[in-house]
This record gives C-alpha cells, structure tokens and sequence, in this order.
C-alpha cells in the first residue's frame, strides 16, 4: 500500500516557525497525561467514524497514553445526541468527549451550557479552514468526511457511472438507489440540505419515485452498494475506499457539482467524568497519531503533511461544498421532518 | 387461581413459632411488586395526562398524536402487519401441531425440533439471516433465482410488509404450535371414529370434527401471536425502515429523539396497552370455554392414518423447519465466516477475522456480551425466586388479599416490551434513582418484564402440591420460610429449573424492553446488533449472532438434557 502515495502538502506552515511551538505543546500534552493517569479512562460518543475505525482510534490512544481506556460508543448522529439527552435528562454523566457530524447537536450543547470551553494547544497545528469553528473554544472540527457518489463495479461501468447528484435520479437507476436516512445521520442531514440547496425539494420528490433503498446511517449505503442490493448512491467516500481495498466492487465518483466536506466538531461535556483525560484527548484527535490513523482507514485528515492512501482525493484538487452552521441547525430537523413525510419512515 | 382451600391457620398448632420473620419477608414482597409494577406503570398514565412543561392535566397529549396522519398510519400499519402475519403463522404452524398430534406420519419428530429452534433463534438474528437470504437484488434466493432463469426482477422482496410478516410469523409460529398441540392432545378420537363411521375421509373429519373442537385455543393463541407482532421492534427496525413501512414501535422511537417527547411516546403507548388488555381478556374467555368442549381428559387416541397426504404434511414441516431454523442459521454460520457476504463463500472469501475481531479486538463487543450473559444470569435468578415467593404466597393465601398480589405479578403481561421500557426509563431514569444506564435498571425491567412467566409456572408447580409437607414442618415450630426452602423448594426443583432456563434464554435476547434504558455501559447484544446494523456490517454482527446462538443453544441443551425433552415448549 505504500505504492503512489501521494502527500497533501498545504502552504501556509512553516515548518521552521512551528518547531519551538512543538516543545511547549508537547510539555502541555505531557502534563494533561500525568493528570489524567488516575482518571484511567474516557467514554467518547463517536459518530463519523465506522465502529470499527473508532475502535481503532481508541487503541491507538491507549497506546500512546498508557494506562488509560478509550470506551468507544458509536451510533448514528441523532441516536448518539438523543442517549446524550437521556444523560443529561437522567443527571448521569456518561460522555466525556462527543464527536459528531452534525455541528447542530454541539451549538445546542453549547446553548444549554453544557459543554466546557477548552482551548487545545495544538489547536492552530490543523488546517487554516478547520480552525475556530467555535469562537468560545467549545468544540474543534476534528474530522472532514466527504460524501460522494458510490457504485458498484461489477454492475456499472466507470463511464457509465453518475457524474452529477441529480444523475442518481436517472430512471434507469430505478430500485437501485441507496441514500441514508437524515433523522439518523447527520452526514445525510448535511447533504440533504445542500441537495435541497442546490435543486430544490423537488430532489427529493423526483427521489422517491426512484424507490430508494433508505437505510439509517450513511454508511448502510456502502454496505448495500458492495452487496449489489443497490448500485449507486450517495454514501461516505472512506468507507467505501476502505471497502474497495478489502476486494469489493466499489468505487467513488466526486461529483461535478461538489462533493459534500461534513465537518464534524468534537467538544467537552462540561460535566465530563474524567476531564483532563477528556482534554488530552481532544488534543489527541487535532494532533498527527489521530490523523494518520484517519488516513489509513481511507479518511480525508485536517493536518497538512500526512500522506493519503491512494485514491484519496486531496481536498484542492475537487469541488468541494459544505453547509452553513446556520443551514445545519436550521434546515435539517426542517428536511428531516419533511423527507420522513415524503418517504413514510 | 385461589381454588385451594386454606388450611393454614385454621387448626391450632401444636406449637406455636417464635416471631415469623417470613412475614416481614412477605410483605417486602409486596413492596418490591408495587415498586416493579405499579410504580413504573403509573407512569403511563400520569405523563401521557401531563403538560410537559407545567405538569399540569392535560389530554392534549393525546389530540397532538391522533392530528398527525404519520403516527395514525403507522398504527394502521401496525394493524395490517399483525393481521398478515397471523394468517402466516398459523398456515406454517397449525398443520405441524396436527401432524404431531393426530397422526402417525413418520419422521414427525423433526417438527418439534423446528419449533424449538424457531423459539430459540432471536427475531433480530431471523431478521438478519432473512435479509442475507432475499434482499431484493443481493439476497442469495434471489441471487440464484436469476443465476437459473435469467429473470431480473427479484422472486422474494423482504423489504415489503409481506417479507416483515413472514419474518416475524417463522419467529411466532411456536406459539401457535404449541397451543393447538396441547388442544389437539385433548380431543378424543370417538367423536373423529363416529365421524367416520358415517363415511367422512380423514380430511373432512379434521375439518368438521378437530378443528373446531380445538378452535379455542388456537383462536387464543392467534391473539397472543397478535400482540407479540404489535409489540415487536427489533424486526421492524432492521426490515421496516428500508421497506419505508412505518410501524407503531419504530415510530415511538422517534419521539425519543432530541428534544425527547416522553409525554407524546407515552400517548402514544396508551393505545397499545388497551388492545393488549382486551385481546388479553377475550382469550381467557375463549380458553374458559375451550374446557367445556374439550372436557378435560380425552378418551383413548388413535393416531389417524393419512395415506398418500403423508408426504405433503411432512413436506410442509420439515420446509417451516428449513425457512424458520436452518436457512437462517445456515446463512449466519456462512457470513460469519466470509469477508464480503454478498459474494460466494469461496475460499479466498473465508476468514476468521470476524471472530477475531469480535472476541479479541472490539472490546465494546466483549462487553456487551458479557453484559448479556451477566443480566440475563441475574434476571433468571431473580426472576424465578420472586415468582416463586409471589406464587407461594398467593397460592397458601399467606397474606390478606393476596391475590392483588397475583395480579400485580401478571399485569406486566399487559404491557409491550417497548412501552415497559419507556415506563421504566420516566420512572428510574432520573433523580432520586438515576439509574440510567447501570445494570441494575435493565435487570429488573427484565425481572419485571418476565415475572409473569416465572409466576404463572411456578403457580401451576405449587397447586399441584399437597399442603401437607408443609404442615409437618409448621407443626414441628418451622417457619413458613423453613417449609418453603427445604420443603416446597426441593419438591418443586425441577419445574424452577424449567423457568430459571426459560427466563434466561429470553433474557438474552431481549431487544424492546432495553431499548430506552441503555447507555455505554449496560449494552447488550441485541441493542448492540442494532446499532451496529445501521452500518451494514453483517459480517461481524453474523459472528455475534452465531457466538450468542451457542451460548444459547448450550443452556437450553443442559436444560434438556435434566428435564426432559419438551420443558421450553409447555405453556401454561
């Protein structure tokens, strides 16, 4: 695999001028570390990342930080948001960290106080795009996932593919189609609402006579598509990366129209059972283990200078497009509210 | 349920014991039923009749859910797949238990093994085999449908309302089974003889004759088989949503989604619980009158001789048995094994990986399995030793008005596993008990959820007692407590083995009744399957399905294996 790896090189940071930053940052994150060693653990609400990357994540942390346990909880976005509510609602402090792809969900935790504001040291180290999402420093953008056209090889021929969103409503796709479902994930819930952006409900409409296979997270999508259950469809371009290296018949295609970036904050539960581990793990997800992880697994990371896996698009060289915060909080309950009327589910 | 007479108290001891602490014990009993039962329950009422935000009395809960078209269709849905699957179930079951029963078709035996797999095999396991096995497009029916005849459209859809039935009536069925066997076992053979003697075929006789004898029963059934496909989630959840098929459970879910509205789930619920309750009340009527038809024992039973039909009845029986067991656990085994499990198992697409992954990597995985094991363990146990102290007591009249207490241990029949749990998660979940997300809170609603079963069994053990043997310890200074321990206890062991094992195999499948109350660290393997099949991973979920298949299948062999054959089939 380490054939035509290519590296995303970022202009903008010097290396010379980083360099006296590295040490203080590392003295920071050493310290976090001795202060979160009796904590021993943090239970992180992941959404973005498949089950499996997650657990990943969570070892590669432990080995880093020895002594203390990574409890990987992984769901959709609006199950993760809903059993965080039911923490809160309970007064039981569960999460320490969230990481979710609906930035909607950290404004409204953000709103209720509660979530802890926390400035990472290693906060300016990322891409100049990806920081001060927040500007109280309550939650970073700690991955950008690309959803895209997928299809199955077998079944369709690479020039034959969609080029464009409004080709997955090409009658010929009929019964074939496979979107996620934006009451469950928020990274449906973000390309919705840059479909209905870009083209109108009407999207959606034309959508449901293509009788679409709907499943709940985005990533469903993949897994139809490989199965030959469906042959295109709008779905999470790592995971379907990650499923193309195993062997399955899958490949991507970046619209011409834009491939939707979902970038998805993390943040501090303000009532976070174990905080400086909680800290030293936000530091972790902005710092270079977490994105070379992020890499491997096919992901798009937020730090210049880690190499890609092949394949992996460089996020200069496609269009790109992302949702408003605004467009996040407002429109998708809106279109979440009106797609289950339109599709019954 | 009170026809013993009591004899306690009535004649004078010979010598009286000291202070009887199994009186306090008692009573904490029913103090313990109240704090399970009415307590949770209550909740239905007093928030589906609350204002959310002042409190107050309002019935606005209930126009708010009766002016939305969306929930209303998803009861009328519900309705409509109920009412299918019925239909399904007892096509699949009812001539199974004939067979069994009346006739001497060879090879018969191999029903009762259908049945027995059919009750093991978690719903949301058969939901996943099923998926695997006819996806429109990539399910392997349909697969080599079109490998054979070249036709492009898919021979089986299971993501349509008649696919979801069918699931669920191959998980149901059993149920059916073993009402109109128990039936059928009652009917003499006289009233079939004399049927034939006037020149009716064997067809004819069970048509006129049989059936209606047994009608009773299995109409009862029918209800319990309703309300199990009402009350249902996991399947749903996996099926439903992709066939755009709207059901009441999947749709109380969505209230539960941010901000919750526990108030408008719980109006919502209300509806739920009545059909429950009348459907309830309708089949104890219907079995009261089965007994007069029946009149207890039968008469001598010959088993009826079906000729050429021989080989279509065992043809339908050994296909249930292949639809609802094997196919479904032939394709989990197969997927568990596979890297890719839409493509062949050929050998560059086997591995152990899955395995691999699920035992020694994902540590969520191991957690939730030991939590499985570790709450159903707990619940079984628990279970079975508050139905039997509730039965005892109501049975021997221990306490004044005892059999308030037989009503408290049944009432939670009456509520569906995901409105139990929404009741559990308003009156636990918060401050004072904050219990959300501990073992403890899915224990006992598991205790709670289960203790009729547990009850009614041990019940039916302790009538069949002579109250003598406990008399003797009485009279000899034992307490109640001494007599129930090493008298009654010992007696009965057999039976509460029977319901210990019976509890724990539900238990560890339970998906409805954990759904609210489960956060990061009381997982189990069932809300762990549904999290983890928004993903599509069926690979991994497959060797999860197959390690918990054999953890169950073990505990209900050793079950077998001390008790006897049919001890998971007898239903009271």
């Amino acid at each position: 695999m380490s054939i035509n790896r290519r590296t995303f090189v970022v202009t903008g940071l010097a290396a010379s001028a980083l360099a006296p930053r590295l040490g203080m940052a590392q003295d920071a994150i050493q310290a976090l570390y001795e202060a979160a060693k009796s904590e021993g653990e943090i239970t992180w609400y992941v959404v973005p990342l498949a089950s499996e990357s997650a657990e990943i994540v969570g070892q590669k942390f432990s080995e880093l930080f020895p002594g203390i346990k990574v409890n990987v909880v992984r769901s959709t976005a609006g199950v993760a948001f809903q059993r965080l509510n039911q923490d809160i609602d309970s007064g039981v402090a569960n999460c320490d960290v969230l990481t979710t792809s609906s930035i909607a969900h950290a404004i409204d935790l953000k709103s209720r106080d509660l979530l802890m504001a926390y400035t990472p040291v290693r906060k300016t180290e990322v891409i100049p795009e990806f920081q001060n999402l927040d500007a109280d420093d309550m939650f970073h953008v700690t991955t950008a996932g690309p959803m895209c056209i997928v299809y199955n090889t077998d079944e369709v021929a690479e020039a034959d593919a969609p080029k464009n969103w409004p080709d997955l409503l090409d009658p010929k796709w009929k019964d074939k189609v496979a979107i996620g479902h934006p009451g469950f994930s928020g990274y449906v819930g973000i390309w919705g609402v840059k479909m209905e952006e870009l083209y109108g409900y009407e999207f959606f409409e034309k959508m449901l006579d293509q009788n679409p296979y709907i499943g709940r997270s985005s990533i469903d999508v993949v897994t139809t598509t490989v199965s030959g259950e469906t042959i295109v469809g709008a779905g999470p371009a790592a995971s379907s990366l990650a499923a193309a290296s195993k062997g399955n018949p899958v490949a991507n295609v970046y619209p011409t129209d834009g491939t939707v970036i979902i970038t998805s904050p993390s943040g501090i539960l303000a009532n976070a059972p174990h905080p400086n581990a909680a800290k030293l793990f936000s530091e972790f997800l902005l710092g270079a283990e977490f994105n070379e992880v992020i890499a491997e697994q096919f992901g798009t990371p937020i730090r210049a200078g880690i190499a890609l896996q092949p394949g992996v698009p460089a996020l200069d060289e496609i269009k790109v497009i992302t949702a408003t915060p605004d467009q996040i909080v407002n429109d998708i309950p809106e279109l979440a509210e009106k797609f289950r009327d339109t599709f019954g589910i | 349920m009170t026809d013993i007479a009591n004899v306690d108290g009535l004649r004078p001891l010979a010598r009286r014991p000291k202070f009887d602490w199994s009186l306090v014990i008692f009573g904490l009993l029913t103090a313990i039923l109240v704090g399970l039962v009415v307590y949770p329950m209550s909740r239905l009422l007093i928030e589906s009749l609350s204002d959310p935000k002042t409190g107050s009395f309002t019935v606005a809960n209930f126009f708010d859910v009766a002016r939305r078209s969306r929930y209303l269709i998803a009861y009328w849905h519900t309705i409509q797949l109920a009412v299918v699957t019925v239909i399904m179930s007892v096509a699949m079951a009812l001539p199974m238990a004939w067979v069994v029963s009346r006739t001497d078709i060879p090879g018969r035996s191999i029903f009762y093994f259908g049945t027995l797999g059919a009750f093991i095999m978690p719903p949301f396991l058969g939901a996943i085999g099923w998926i695997l096995l006819a996806g429109p497009n990539a399910g392997w029916i349909n697969q080599i449908w079109t490998s054979l005849t070249g036709i492009e459209e898919p021979l089986v859809n299971i993501f349509s309302l008649w696919g979801l039935a069918f699931v669920i009536a191959l998980n149901v069925f059993p149920l059916i089974f073993i009402f109109a066997t128990s039936a059928l076992d009652l009917i003499s053979s006289e009233m079939e003889e004399a049927a034939a003697i006037h020149g009716a075929g064997p067809m004819r006789t069970t048509w006129i004759i049989t059936l209606p004898l047994a009608l009773p029963a299995i109409l009862g059934a029918i209800m319990l088989v309703f309300l199990e496909t009402i009350a249902l989630y996991g399947t749903p959840a996996l099926i439903a949503i992709p066939a755009r098929f709207n059901v009441a459970t999947t749709q109380l879910t969505t209230f539960f989604e941010y901000p919750a509205k526990i108030e408008l789930a719980m109006a919502f619920s209300v509806p739920l619980v009545l059909i429950t309750v009348v459907l309830l009340g309708a089949q104890r009527l219907l079995l009261r009158g089965g007994h007069v038809a029946v009149s207890g024992k039968g008469g001598a039973r010959t088993a009826m001789r079906v000729g050429r039909w021989k080989w279509v009845f065992l043809a339908h029986g050994v296909a249930v048995t292949l639809l609802a067991v094997i196919l479904p656990a032939g394709i989990l085994v197969s997927t568990s094994f596979q890297v890719a499990w839409a493509k062949a198992p050929v050998l560059s697409n086997l591995t152990l990986d899955n395995y691999r992954a699920i035992l020694f990597e994902q540590a969520t995985v191991r957690e939730a399995m030991f939590n499985t094991v570790y709450f159903a363990l707990a619940s079984a146990t628990a279970c079975t030793i508050l139905g039997f102290l509730t039965a005892y007591v109501v049975i021997r009249k221990l306490i004044p008005y005892a059999s308030a207490l037989a009503f408290l241990a049944v009432a939670p029949v009456a509520v569906p596993g995901i409105v139990l749990a929404i009741c559990f998660y308003a009156a636990f979940a918060g401050p004072p008990f904050s219990l959300y997300g501990s073992s403890l809170i899915i224990i006992l609603a598991f205790i709670t959820r289960f203790l009729p079963i547990a009850f009614v069994s041990c019940a039916s053990g302790i009538r069949s007692l002579n109250p003598e043997l406990e008399e003797a310890v009485r009279i000899h200074g034992g307490s109640r407590m001494r007599a129930m321990v090493e008298v009654v206890a010992p007696v009965l062991k057999k039976s509460l083995m029977g319901v210990w094992i019976l509890v724990f195999v539900i238990c560890s499948r339970e998906l409805s009744t954990a759904m609210f109350l489960t956060s990061h660290q009381n997982r189990v393997i069932s809300i762990l399957t549904l999290d983890m099949s928004e993903q599509g991973d069926y690979e991994t979920l497959a060797a999860m399905g197959v390690v918990l298949l054999v953890v169950t299948s073990t505990v209900v062999a050793i079950g077998m294996r001390l008790l006897g054959r049919d001890f998971m089939l007898r239903r009271n």
